[in-house]
């Protein structure tokens, strides 16, 4: 089922920025704060430029034929077992993602703000607004990206500027102060959260009406939204201190909490908050739709539609099944998930490119 | 047809969704703490909420006076059971998230604050971030909230103001957040400093609404003093100018005022201190931690009760260098108590360190509470009067005998 909706690379790159920042604006500092404290932020800067390389790999994993999803680029050049396999993992990755996401922002929700509303009313809602948005297609989506990207840069802009009377240089020093260990430890997630997690994008590459700007798109949007996250980090350390952050459950929220011009401008982090929840909520989106298409490619339905009720009512279980209770999550999406992460978006598209290479010799030695 | 029915289906299901969430909460089923105090008795907390009388507060006509606050007080063996434990006195549930001080007594700080601090850390309604913390100073935190105050209504108001206030223009005491006291707790060797608060005249009238009809009340709040901690336990106070000293070190003073000694013997001048700026930083001389510490402080010349000529800009100087001398001297006055008498590095000079000279910090770490008295330190003061007032010489000229 070749899919006729189209997107330019314009609004590739705002669903790339936005997929980046997603739920890592949430709970990604807290992790290279833990692991590298103050040094933290240059952990930020070797997740950004790994990141950016990573990307480059898949993408030129899924230039080997832009015409394809991939879902069928896998069957195309692993045949169909072996092909569809691979894709099943694959969809079994994302569904696990957007759960894990949702059970994120419902965490966040509960945790936060309204403890006694039951985590799976907030799922139920996000989901139903999802299924909504996925429904109408993904250009419809990406359409309300489009338009959401300049207030959320807005947003991001005032809470940076807000931010900056509450710097403390001296937060920040000394540099370096427990060797360069603890700094690669704490930019693996950095890595893979924001960065690798884009690999799902590869399922829309064919709907790109300009193939060969994708690089380019992708590059740029990942740069914009990591950029954005190397400065939540590097404030949170600055503002927030490291120490307070790598305890934090949320130390954005908590830096969004420090804003307070004049006693007047204050109070605000809810609204700030809401702002984060959208970003999640278009990763979740891009998920469901990557997911429910991908499925429909494999089952060789006519249409995705039909699956996003289904699909939903599998997520709302698998959310609360996730994890039993929130250290368990924390603990393996720490340890475990960016090596999830890592197999899908670096060893898949190696796995693909060795397979299109044989291949290619299998063709030309007939 | 049908599809007008789906239609209304789909409307009237939508009202579902307004009504709101499951945790919404009304004003009127709020008590406001404005206040929270904590005291041990025994082995439990002792928790006292001050919460805000709406009624009282609002402005109205007429009517008598009632005390514009109320304050609940339990014990339970932990403070989030005995913050629960207030809906057995109250008919509404305490809400935190306007707490505007939070007051810890002396008894309880002598023991340690250290676990207390969860609590108010975890619970969502709490903002750590702009939360102050007072010490009662020789006294309960429950009976310091109780005491009524004028001029502003609630007294937890009026102590966020009169801290606020204090801290721009007087600076004698330590005015932290809770989250402040949090990240020194958390940044090794670094100790904490807290503002104290104290009770001026009769503790037992304080709480009655009498006390505030006078127009000098018998009983009155005042901030006092330093609390000076060692980890999370109060070890002893610094006084008003001690206060200032550390404030000075610690780079909290906004503007102040001070006075000094006129040059050609006798009478004083006072200045206005409008800015300062500390720098603080370490080097290790000889093997040994060294730490100098440079302010820069700006001023006018605000009172003037001795004869010299101020039309002279060598006079100006003069009072400068006398100005710069006698910062210095607070601060070394503030530095000898906590060096030689605490012995607990509330400076953070052991951050200075570790910041300045990382790999040297690496082997005094473990032995700094035993390093620190011994650190020389070397003050310096920079002083700049650039104003005299509104007049050149002084209307006072003493008479020479």
């Amino acid at each position: 089922m070749p899919s006729t909706a189209k997107i330019s690379p314009r609004q590739l790159t705002i669903l790339a920025a936005i997929i980046t920042v997603g739920d890592s604006i949430l709970i990604l500092p807290s992790i290279p704060t833990y692991e590298a404290k103050m040094d933290a932020w240059i952990s930020a800067m070797i997740g950004l430029a790994v990141g950016l390389l990573v990307i480059q790999l898949f993408v030129t994993a899924g230039k080997l034929n832009p015409k394809l999803t991939l879902v069928e680029l896998n069957e195309h050049i692993f045949g169909k077992w072996f092909g569809t396999t691979i894709s099943l993992l694959f969809l079994a990755y994302g569904l696990l993602s957007i759960s894990a996401h949702l059970r994120e922002i419902g965490d966040f929700s509960v945790s936060q703000t309204m403890p006694d509303t039951p985590i799976e009313a907030i799922h139920i809602l996000l989901l139903f607004i999802m299924i909504l948005a996925v429904r109408l297609g993904l250009e419809t989506f990406t359409r309300l990206a489009e338009i959401i990207f300049p207030w959320f840069i807005l947003f991001f802009l005032i809470f940076t500027i807000s931010l900056l009377p509450a710097i403390d240089i001296n937060k920040i020093q000394p540099v370096f102060d427990n060797g360069i260990k603890p700094i690669l430890r704490g930019s693996i997630s950095s890595i893979a959260f924001p960065f690798m997690e884009l690999v799902v994008l590869m399922m829309i590459f064919p709907n790109v009406n300009n193939a060969s700007q994708i690089r380019r798109s992708m590059s740029i949007g990942a740069l914009i939204g990591g950029i954005i996250l190397f400065i939540i980090i590097t404030l949170t350390i600055l503002v927030v201190g490291a120490e307070p952050a790598s305890r934090s459950m949320y130390p954005s929220y908590d830096l969004a909490k420090r804003i307070n011009i004049g006693e007047f401008f204050q109070r605000i982090e809810v609204a700030l908050a809401l702002v984060w929840v959208l970003t999640t909520y278009f990763k979740l989106t891009v998920y469901l739709y990557v997911f429910s298409r991908g499925l429909a490619q494999i089952l060789r339905l006519k249409d995705y539609r039909m699956l996003l009720l289904p699909t939903g009512m599998i997520i709302v279980v698998l959310t609360l099944a996730v994890a039993p209770n929130i250290s368990f999550y924390n603990d393996y999406t720490d340890k475990y998930w960016p090596f999830l992460d890592t197999t899908f978006s670096v060893f898949l598209p190696l796995l693909l490119l060795a397979g299109y290479a044989v291949r290619k010799k299998m063709k030309s030695s007939h | 047809m049908n599809n007008r029915i789906f239609v209304s289906i789909i409307l009237i299901s939508f009202s579902l969704l307004l009504t709101s969430c499951w945790s919404r909460k009304e004003l009127n089923d709020m008590a406001i703490a404005s206040a929270i105090g904590i005291d041990k008795s025994g082995k439990q907390y002792r928790v006292s909420v001050q919460i805000v009388v709406p009624s009282e507060v609002a402005a109205k006509q007429g009517g008598g006076y009632e005390t514009p606050i109320t304050l609940y007080t339990t014990t339970a063996k932990t403070i989030f059971e005995a913050v629960r434990k207030m809906t057995t006195l109250a008919p509404r549930k305490v809400y935190l998230a306007q707490l505007r001080v939070v007051v810890f007594g002396e008894a309880i700080a002598r023991e340690g604050i250290g676990p207390a601090l969860d609590y108010l850390a975890r619970d969502h309604e709490i903002r750590e971030e702009d939360l102050y913390t007072l010490i009662a100073k020789g006294n309960t935190a429950e009976d310091t909230l109780k005491v009524l105050t004028r001029l502003t209504k609630i007294p937890a108001v009026k102590m966020f103001g009169s801290l606020k206030t204090l801290n721009r223009y007087w600076a004698p005491t330590s005015v932290v957040q809770l989250s402040d006291v949090m990240f020194d707790l958390i940044t090794e060797n670094k100790h904490l400093a807290i503002a104290g608060i104290q009770i001026v005249g009769v503790k037992e009238q304080g709480d009655t609404k009498k006390n505030v009809e006078a127009v000098d009340p018998a009983t009155y709040l005042q901030f006092a003093d330093t609390a000076v901690f060692h980890d999370d336990k109060l070890i002893g106070w610094l006084n008003e100018s001690e206060s200032k000293g550390y404030n000075y070190i610690t780079d909290h003073v906004n503007k102040t005022a001070g006075h000094g000694t006129c040059p050609n013997g006798g009478g004083t001048f006072a200045i206005d201190v409008i800015r300062t700026k500390t720098k603080v930083t370490g080097s290790i001389e000889d093997g040994k931690p060294r730490i100098d510490v440079a302010v820069h402080a700006e001023g006018n010349i605000a009172d003037i009760e001795c004869d010299i000529d101020l039309t002279q800009p060598k006079s100006i100087e003069q009072l400068q260098k006398e100005a710069g001398d006698k910062v210095s001297e607070v601060i070394k006055k503030a530095l000898n108590k906590i060096q030689h008498e605490y012995k607990s590095d509330v400076f953070g000079f052991g951050e200075v360190l570790h910041r300045d000279t990382p790999r040297a910090w690496k082997k005094i770490k473990k032995n700094w509470n035993d390093i620190f008295p011994t650190v020389s330190v070397n003050v310096n003061s920079d002083f700049k009067i650039r104003n005299i007032g509104t007049m050149g010489n002084s209307v006072y000229q003493p008479s020479e005998e």
